[in-house]
């Protein structure tokens, strides 16, 4: 099923949690919702489930207008991020629950749950309570109750954020695989970007209640479309300055000549964006003319990769990240001078 | 387990539970006694002359079955109470909050006074009722059971409040999802983990209402055999020294609640826990 959503507004007092969204969602999609909290994304998912009344705006479902639908109508499958599985009734009642105010025949419901049990890998928890479970089989028991009615949508709302790192890469590659099988338009909440990225087709990226960007994963990584985006993705460091002469000018007559990644940007004030991989590390007896010279502060090594933390001479502080080799190979410690140059760089009219 | 065992904890077995069975047996389980031995002395012969009273029989009736109802309707208004408290946002939240415990603090004899004011012949409510539905409520059964109901309102809301506000409201939301309407909500989603604090709320109200005597002797108008309930013909008994009649009422009022109130409790088990 398609999803469309034009002009949605919502208010919580002054501030617009969704400030006029619109978007298409196609047949089939998996797509993530990417934000910090309180950018709009869940309240964006709620309003698809009808969960969350309107100030303006219309959705429609394959071109049906169910703006005015109450949830119960609306035949979505939703997952909430802390589960809210009925705790009064075992695995199996919780499973059938759709199916049980819809009066369908016993052996139906039975069959039907007992596939879904499958489906989620819990055949032998049928008669467990949700309080006897863990949070991976919690979550796993309320994507198959949400499945129980064929939903003709599946919204999760941040579903993996309350599990375990190991438990929640588990359950996002299955989910993955779940959906390559059962085609079902899908949309998910996340703020965690690496999470985003391996799930879904699309990423749509929330800021203060707008899309601040949609797209394939690799384009919106490759091509972050402003400075929000570049930040919320993460490593990176972002340098204020201007754009003169074709070159990046900043604090302290620091200079950038090289050609940003994506589009450039008219003369005027400029910030540039280094993600700490693309920030190159060497010793001073080796640098370039346009290098930018820096002393190092900290050294932090996490397994196979280190981040360095380097003062620039106007006093402000960069990140690159290096291997544990090329580490090695500078032989650099605190205190040492040295120098960076920018392998890629963004640039963004500030 | 056995390891685990010999840690010492605040404030220790030894001392919870002399505590306990000092409390148990002096307050609780002492006075009892002394009235079941009491009613022991008492000749078969006489219980049946007491208890073949009509005038004991209407006050007994009376004090149980009006303890049902207002029990019984403290529920619904309790559990609607404790909802409205817990799930809406609205100016002067807090000052409803602490009315709910009003009848806790004000001395029963007060709170009959002002109900037999209000709902009496020539009170606000009171003339209302009469004048537009035809119904006396001071002076009557009603009047009876509203009093009950007063007393026992604040035990169902303070019970059922608390687990309310425990209950995510995304379990209505889910079930909402799922499908169900309103009312399936209510009774798949929302009754069943609220059951045992209902049932709970709903026997303190009913244990009080079955012992009330200030709030309701001055509403009830004590007719005997019409309004008159058995703590106030007890305390007759007494006044007129005959102490025998007096025990065996007590001992049925005890008996008759102890009988109720394990009946509920049975009730309140969780399914799926043994």
């Amino acid at each position: 099923m398609s999803i469309e959503v034009s002009g949605l507004v919502r208010r919580f007092g002054s501030h617009p949690a969704l400030d006029n969204v619109s978007l298409h969602v196609g047949d089939g999609e998996l797509v993530a919702l990417l934000g910090p909290s309180g950018s709009g994304k869940t309240t964006l998912l709620r309003a698809i489930a009808g969960l969350e009344p309107l100030d303006a705006g219309r959705v429609t479902y394959d071109g049906v207008d169910v703006t005015d639908a109450p949830a119960r109508m609306r035949g979505v499958g939703f997952v909430f991020q802390h589960y809210a599985l009925f705790g009064h009734l075992d695995v199996h009642e919780n499973v059938a629950f759709a199916l049980r105010v819809r009066k369908r025949p016993d052996a139906e419901v039975r069959a039907r749950v007992a596939e879904l049990l499958d489906l989620v890998q819990l055949g032998g928890f049928a008669d467990r309570y949700p309080d006897q479970l863990s949070g991976g089989q919690r979550q796993r028991v309320a994507l198959a109750r949400a499945l129980a009615a064929e939903p003709r949508v599946l919204l999760l709302d941040e579903p993996f954020s309350a599990l375990d790192a190991q438990v929640r890469k588990d359950l996002r590659r299955w989910l993955r695989s779940l959906h390559d099988r059962i085609r079902t338009t899908c949309l998910f909440v996340t703020h965690d970007q690496e999470e985003a990225f391996e799930l879904a087709d699309r990423v749509v990226v929330f800021h203060k209640g707008r899309i601040e960007q949609d797209g394939p994963p690799r384009q919106v990584w490759r091509q972050p479309s402003s400075a929000f985006v570049l930040q919320f993705l993460g490593h990176v460091n972002l340098m204020s300055g201007e754009r003169r002469g074709g070159q990046w000018v900043g604090p302290g007559d620091l200079r950038w000549l090289g050609a940003p990644q994506g589009p450039d940007v008219a003369e005027g004030p400029a910030v540039l964006g280094v993600r700490h991989r693309d920030l190159a590390v060497r010793l001073s007896a080796q640098a370039g003319p346009t290098d930018w010279p820096v002393t190092v502060e900290r050294i932090a090594t996490s397994g196979w990769r280190s981040e360095l933390q380097l003062r620039l001479t106007n006093g402000e502080l960069l990140t690159a990240e290096v291997s544990g080799d090329e580490l090695d190979e500078l032989a650099l410690r605190t205190g040492d001078a040295a120098a960076v140059w920018v392998r890629h760089g963004y640039l963004f009219a500030a | 387990m056995a390891g685990r065992a010999k840690v010492p904890r605040l404030p220790g077995l030894g001392l919870s539970s002399t505590v306990t069975l000092l409390w148990l047996g002096a307050l609780a389980l002492l006075p009892m006694a002394a009235l079941v031995i009491q009613a022991a002395q008492v000749p078969l012969g006489r219980w049946q002359a007491v208890l073949a009273d009509p005038r004991v029989l209407s006050a007994l009736g009376l004090s149980f079955s009006g303890a049902l109802v207002a029990a019984l309707l403290a529920t619904l208004a309790g559990g609607l109470v404790a909802w409205v408290l817990v799930r809406y946002q609205f100016a002067g939240r807090w000052m409803m909050d602490a009315v709910v415990d009003l009848p806790f603090a004000l001395p029963t004899a007060v709170a009959g006074i002002a109900l037999t004011a209000l709902w009496g012949p020539d009170g606000i409510f009171g003339s209302f009722c009469k004048q537009f539905l035809g119904l006396d409520v001071a002076f009557t059964r009603v009047g009876v059971v509203l009093a009950l109901v007063f007393v026992g309102l604040p035990f169902v809301v303070r019970t059922v409040q608390p687990v309310l506000a425990d209950l995510d409201a995304a379990l209505e939301e889910a079930a909402a999802c799922l499908g169900a309407s309103q009312l399936q909500v209510l009774t798949k989603v929302l009754l069943p983990p609220l059951r045992p604090a209902l049932i709970t709320g709903f026997s303190l109200a009913f244990a009080r209402g079955v012992g009330e005597f200030g709030s309701v002797v001055f509403i009830a108008g004590n007719l005997p055999n019409r309004t008159e309930i058995a703590p106030l013909l007890v305390v007759t008994r007494l006044e007129e020294y005959d102490y025998a009649g007096a025990t065996v009422l007590a001992t049925t009022l005890l008996g008759g609640s102890l009988v109720l109130l394990g009946l509920l409790t049975r009730l309140q088990r969780r399914p799926g826990q043994s």
